[in-house]
């Protein structure tokens, strides 16, 4: 090889390494799907998302992974739900991650609704922060805001291209609630009784009006005591509520017994805990996906 | 008893299977008639009175999925009566309007209702605007 070969490799190779350098991405590693696309749309070419809850997955029952452990390790930034949704591995999490990899809890910077002592259920019974934000979208917004400034505490180098993605998935979700806002006033106001699986529409019920009546509690591990599911009935029947919407986490004998004495037909399926596979792909599908079958089933 | 044991095993199972009847008519579930729902809904005469600050303005209420009213209006000021459920949870109306002018301009919608209550709301745009407007008598 020739001084002259020498030298092109040389500039090649320099080229590569600069080019390199000059798309440095950050590495985020997702705790929830709808983070996933936020991070994503936000992020663009700037920065790599790993899920490490997939879509259709129950952030609820999800254990943390030696791989997923891994994952997080190797990133810079780590999404959380927040809110207490990882309360059960955040500790572990938290004390295997290295120093420099952050680690942003986004439902923690934007206000909650919270469930217990407030509803006089259960007299001295702790407040539970509802962790199912991303179920309303001007509250699917701020946490937008959220990751932007975090992208551009990490990267001050493209916080234009950050600035510029965050506006335009902002105008597509004022764009989606103008559309729910539509669909939803096609139901009459008194007809807006949501019996659901998991008390997971909550920030939807403030956003759009509705009232939850829901089998579960605010996780898909709480089993539903015998007086309640036979309250739960006798409101369906007071409000003639026409469908509820059950999920297959729901003990099985315990759905057929709500829609046999109730009366009310199964409204369908709904995408409660984030994206899923089928229309809940993108947050856009499953908003449309929850919100059509919702007022159709109700009308 | 006498005969064969075959018969008389056949004999004890038609009388358990016959007594399956009486006692599945004792224990099943009593279908009552469903209880009637009381949900709140009473059909009122619902006064609607529209004004515009600006001319010529077209506009269309929806309520319900349906057109309520639609109005190329050529005067500031328009009512109408309507026979709608209002019940106490409200009304959703979806309001869509354009203006001919781009300055900004605005809809202003009163419901009136038969007790003499009135809830109004105001719509603001430039050349158009599009908003769905809750009236509750508690607001």
């Amino acid at each position: 090889m020739g001084l002259q070969s020498g030298c092109k490799v040389f500039c090649v190779c320099f080229l590569l390494f600069s080019t390199a350098k000059l798309q440095a991405q950050i590495k985020v590693a997702s705790f929830s799907t709808v983070l996933s696309e936020i991070a994503e749309k936000v992020g663009g070419k700037n920065v790599t998302v790993t899920s490490l809850i997939k879509p259709g997955q129950d952030p609820h029952e999800y254990q943390l992974t030696p791989g997923d452990l891994s994952a997080a390790s190797a990133s810079d930034l780590v999404l959380l739900s927040g809110k207490g949704m990882e309360a059960t591995y955040l500790v572990n999490l938290r004390d295997a991650l290295l120093k420099r990899v952050q680690v942003l809890a986004v439902g923690d910077q934007i206000p909650s609704l919270t469930k217990g002592a407030d509803e006089g259920k259960e007299p001295g019974k702790e407040e539970t922060e509802d962790p199912h934000w991303w179920n309303s979208i001007s509250e699917t917004e701020k946490a937008t805001v959220v990751v932007r400034d975090a992208f551009v505490h990490l990267d001050g180098q493209h916080i234009a291209d950050y600035q510029a993605s965050a506006t335009a998935y902002l105008a597509a979700l004022r764009e989606l609630d103008s559309w729910v806002k539509r669909k939803v006033a096609e139901l009459p106001r008194n007809q807006r009784t949501l019996v659901t699986s998991h008390d997971a529409f909550q920030y939807f019920a403030k956003d759009y009006g509705f009232q939850i009546d829901s089998i579960e509690g605010l996780t898909t591990d709480q089993e539903p005591s015998v007086g309640h599911v036979t309250a739960i009935i006798a409101e369906i029947k007071k409000q003639g509520v026409k469908a509820i919407f059950l999920e297959n986490t729901l003990n099985p004998k315990v759905s057929v017994e709500i829609t046999r004495e109730s009366g009310a037909r199964s409204g369908g399926s709904l995408y409660a805990d984030g994206l899923g596979p089928g229309d809940g792909e993108t947050y856009a599908g499953m908003f449309q996906h929850n919100v059509t079958t919702i007022v159709d089933a109700l009308k | 008893m006498r005969g064969s044991p075959l018969v008389q095993a056949g004999l004890v199972v038609a009388a358990l299977l016959l007594l399956l009847i009486p006692l599945h008519r004792l224990t099943q579930r009593e279908q009552r008639p469903p209880e009637p729902p009381v949900v709140s809904s009473a059909s009122k005469q619902v006064h609607l009175a529209v004004r515009t600050t600006a001319l010529p303005c077209r506009f269309q209420i929806t309520f319900l999925g349906k057109t309520l009213w639609v109005e190329d209006a050529s005067t500031p000021e328009l009512a109408k009566d309507f026979d709608i459920n209002f019940p106490k949870e409200g009304i959703d109306l979806v309001v869509d309007v354009t203006w001919e002018t781009k300055a900004l301009a605005a809809l202003e919608i009163t419901v009136s209702l038969p007790d003499g209550n009135a809830m109004n709301k105001t719509l603001w745009g430039q050349g158009t605007a599009n908003e769905v407007l809750t009236f509750r008598e508690d607001e």
